[in-house]
């Protein structure tokens, strides 16, 4: 997406308010015209992690098909929280939504999701074992100019907590391994869509989508997006004119993949959502870091931080957008 | 690839193993004075550019500059950042502090050369003076 010349002149957090409910009615008749048009599908498969994107594409979903022409999919593993699934049913209830549950732990087991990872971990702390409990965090990005280099924080069953940096070697094997996790749940919606004639709706947010925040051939993967190009504090807008309900609209956002609870900024944005919001519209529409530093009171260092960060980011986003290249583009159209 | 009369610590790929040198070729290398001095650079800066071009698709020798950002001209990312930690801390023998994982240290082979130049008391008598503001 090129950067352009800022439309306004100062940046104030206010340029990302939406009228929520003229929003709503535009994208529920763009999902219509993407699904039954272009897709020539009948309804949604949407998968539920009991956070704010995925009910609230659900509740678009409902509106715009109709609440029987809507699946809702649980998908629940070892490591979920506790109250994902519960979360999940509620807004499907909420909505009159049917929901299936397929537990994936067994087949995770199969794969060697949790044998793989647990190795890597093991080769960075040699005691973890059964009973540890781990995931990965990044430093803060406010403060200081030092690479940002991702660490294991892990738990011991006696409650001793430990920070290892990784190695790349390490870092690659348990965020592959962890991958099994969102590309075994695309495999599921995709059975459901397929026999129930639907289309698979995704649940990336803007943050998600831009930044690269999502694993390609898995959570990355659907037939419409519906919010890809929505903030996320203008999803939590939606949420709330949705009537999603109170406890989801007020949990933090995790990324529910990793033993140990890991939020998303610690993983990966870096910063509470309603700062990256702002940060990623401030990057996208040009205008100059000091005018997010001014936006949201941080210092211009720390601003000029996150705005390489952001580019960073983009470059890995970009590839993850690719679709499969062909080695001779044309070939045999001539 | 040069080994300083050590066992090499990289498989044939040109992959940094987990083993350190017996012997820290660099230890003492300014003795030859100015002269021995900028040799050891030269080479601290070619065992640099042989494990970019080894390693990272982007990295053409002929056209990254010394002085140019690894990281914003696209050569590597954060976690190259980390193959680059990982590589110079098991080829030179070192342990890069939380401190002096900086820009300035590390996102140049100019920056790389001249931080560790001085972490190994190769730069004619500065030692351990790399930035870690």
């Amino acid at each position: 997406m090129p950067r352009t010349k800022p439309a306004v002149p100062n940046l104030v957090p206010s340029v990302l308010d939406v009228d929520p409910d003229a929003l709503i009615d535009e994208l529920v008749a763009d999902l219509q015209d993407a699904v039954r048009v272009r897709l020539r599908k009948r309804g949604a498969v949407v998968g539920l992690s009991g956070g704010i994107d995925s009910s609230v594409v659900l509740a678009l979903c409902a509106r715009a098909f109709g609440r029987e022409k809507v699946l809702g999919l649980l998908m629940p593993e070892r490591d979920s929280a506790e109250d994902s699934s519960g979360l999940g049913l509620l807004v499907a209830e909420s909505l009159g939504v049917e929901t299936t549950t397929e537990e994936i732990t067994d087949v995770l087991e199969t794969l060697g999701c949790y044998r793989l990872r647990d190795d890597a971990f093991r080769e960075l702390i040699p005691d973890y074992g059964p009973g540890w409990k781990a995931k990965i965090v990044l430093p803060p990005i406010l403060g200081g100019d030092s690479y940002r280099l991702f660490s294991v924080v892990a738990r011991s069953p006696e409650g001793e907590e430990m920070r290892v940096r990784v190695t790349a070697d390490t870092y690659r094997q348990i965020v592959a391994a962890t991958n099994f996790k969102q590309r075994t749940r695309k495999m599921l919606e995709y059975y459901h869509a397929d026999r129930l004639d639907y289309a698979v709706a995704g649940t990336p947010n803007r943050l998600e989508y831009d930044l690269g925040f999502f694993v390609k051939n898995g959570d990355g993967a659907a037939d419409v997006k519906p919010i890809a190009e929505l903030y996320k504090s203008q999803v939590y807008e939606l949420g709330a004119a949705l009537g999603v309900p109170e406890e989801i609209l007020t949990r933090t956002p995790t990324t529910d993949t990793y033993p140990l609870a890991q939020d998303q900024e610690e993983f990966y944005f870096s910063l509470p959502y309603q700062r990256m919001d702002l940060a990623l519209y401030s990057w996208t529409n040009g205008y100059p870091s000091e005018s997010l530093a001014a936006a949201i009171g941080i210092s211009p260092d720390d601003a000029a931080r996150i705005y390489a960060d952001i580019d960073a980011k983009r470059r890995i986003a970009e590839v993850l957008h690719l679709p499969a290249l062909l080695a001779r583009p044309g070939l045999g159209l001539a | 690839m040069l080994t300083y009369g050590v066992t090499s610590v990289f498989d044939e790929s040109g992959k940094a193993s987990r083993r350190v040198p017996r012997v820290p070729w660099y230890r003492g290398a300014s003795r030859g004075g100015n002269e021995g001095q900028v040799q050891v650079n030269v080479e601290i800066e070619g065992e640099i550019k042989a494990f970019l071009s080894r390693n990272f698709p982007l990295y053409k020798a002929e056209q990254v500059d010394p002085d140019q950002s690894l990281v914003e001209s696209g050569v590597i990312d954060s976690l190259g950042i980390l193959e680059l930690v990982e590589f110079v801390e098991v080829r030179f023998d070192l342990r890069i502090p939380e401190d002096e994982l900086l820009p300035e240290n590390l996102d140049s082979i100019a920056n790389i050369t001249r931080y560790l130049a001085q972490k190994l008391g190769t730069d004619g008598g500065a030692t351990n003076e790399a930035s870690s503001s």
